[in-house]
């Protein structure tokens, strides 16, 4: 009678322990899926930004939704020299820069991601296309 | 004897309990697996496109809603026509195919030529191509179809859906990878 009271309770405590292990695993999966996407997301508003950069853009954030998982995307621009010695005030157009950094932030915690782009600044601003619906 | 049966009932229903949990545990390390098999080949599918379109050639590209084409160097790929195409599959759900020529047929028709599915399961596939504006103040647009003979468009968008839910669009340049 002890003896498979016993032998219940080690049985049990092992398929806790398994339990944990997998729901780890599942914890960790979700997180290398959600880091993936972000960083697809990133890379993709990266190449949207550097082609059709905007002088002016809106500082707040874009809400995005992908497997039931809320993500907001910012994109800033900013006018930078190539030598971080040199005065930008003082410099030809020609020796500056765009850098266009694009930041991911989803989750409760929440985690993030962020890319980093140079582009050359063109002789005029333009508009970025309307986001597909 | 009460003893007995109370052990017998605890013992069955901690048991109950454990396979319960067991079969729980499994189901959710198969979706899992399932999971990861799926962004294993999103994540190639898209390297892939990414890969060949950094070797396209200016010319003969085309592109609608469906299926995107265009002339690839890269020397594992040959250089051919490369069709990346959206199909609906059976179950109402989509998949991402790659064809690497289009030969004509015995008659002089076009043949499907032979081609390998990419991705499969997919709740949406499709292709969108941005039109750079004449002026730059105006908004540029997304077009659902680009006609050969124009030039590859300024930006091109690949819109996925897992059986989960939307993924991120994959977005390339025409002046770069």
């Amino acid at each position: 009678m002890i003896e498979t009271l016993v032998a219940l309770t080690l049985l049990a405590a092992a398929a806790g322990f398994l339990m944990a292990t997998l729901g780890a695993s599942s914890r960790l999966v979700r997180e290398v899926r959600e880091n993936e996407t972000a960083l697809w997301l990133a890379r993709s508003r990266l190449v949207e930004a550097a082609a059709y950069p905007d002088r002016s853009p809106p500082q707040d954030e874009r809400p995005d939704r992908y497997e039931g998982v809320d993500y907001l995307t910012r994109i800033e621009y900013r006018e930078v020299s190539p030598l971080p010695e040199i005065d930008l005030d003082k410099v030809a157009r020609a020796f500056r820069l765009i850098e266009i950094r694009v930041l991911v932030r989803w989750g409760a915690r929440p985690s993030t991601v962020q890319l980093t782009a140079y582009r050359k600044p063109g002789p005029e601003a333009s508009v970025p296309a309307a986001p597909v619906k | 004897m009460i003893e007995l049966l109370v052990a017998i009932s605890l013992a069955t229903i901690i048991t109950l309990l454990g396979v319960s949990l067991m079969r729980t545990g499994i189901n959710s390390s198969v979706v899992n697996e399932e999971a990861l098999v799926q962004s294993q080949a999103v994540r190639d599918a898209r390297r892939l496109l990414e890969y060949a379109w950094s070797a396209r050639q200016t010319n003969g590209f085309s592109g609608d809603q469906g299926q995107l084409e265009f002339i690839s160097s890269q020397k594992a790929l040959g250089t051919l026509p490369l069709r990346f195409a959206c199909r609906p599959g059976e179950g109402g759900d989509y998949a991402l195919w790659l064809y690497s020529a289009s030969p004509t047929g015995r008659q002089g028709q076009p043949e499907e030529p032979p081609g390998e599915m990419l991705l499969g399961q997919l709740g949406e596939c499709r292709f969108g191509f941005l039109q750079a504006p004449a002026d730059a103040k105006q908004p540029a647009q997304w077009k659902e179809d680009w006609p050969a003979g124009q030039g590859p468009p300024a930006l091109i968008r690949l819109d996925l859906a897992s059986l989960r839910g939307a993924l991120p669009p994959l977005i390339l340049a025409a002046d770069g990878p």
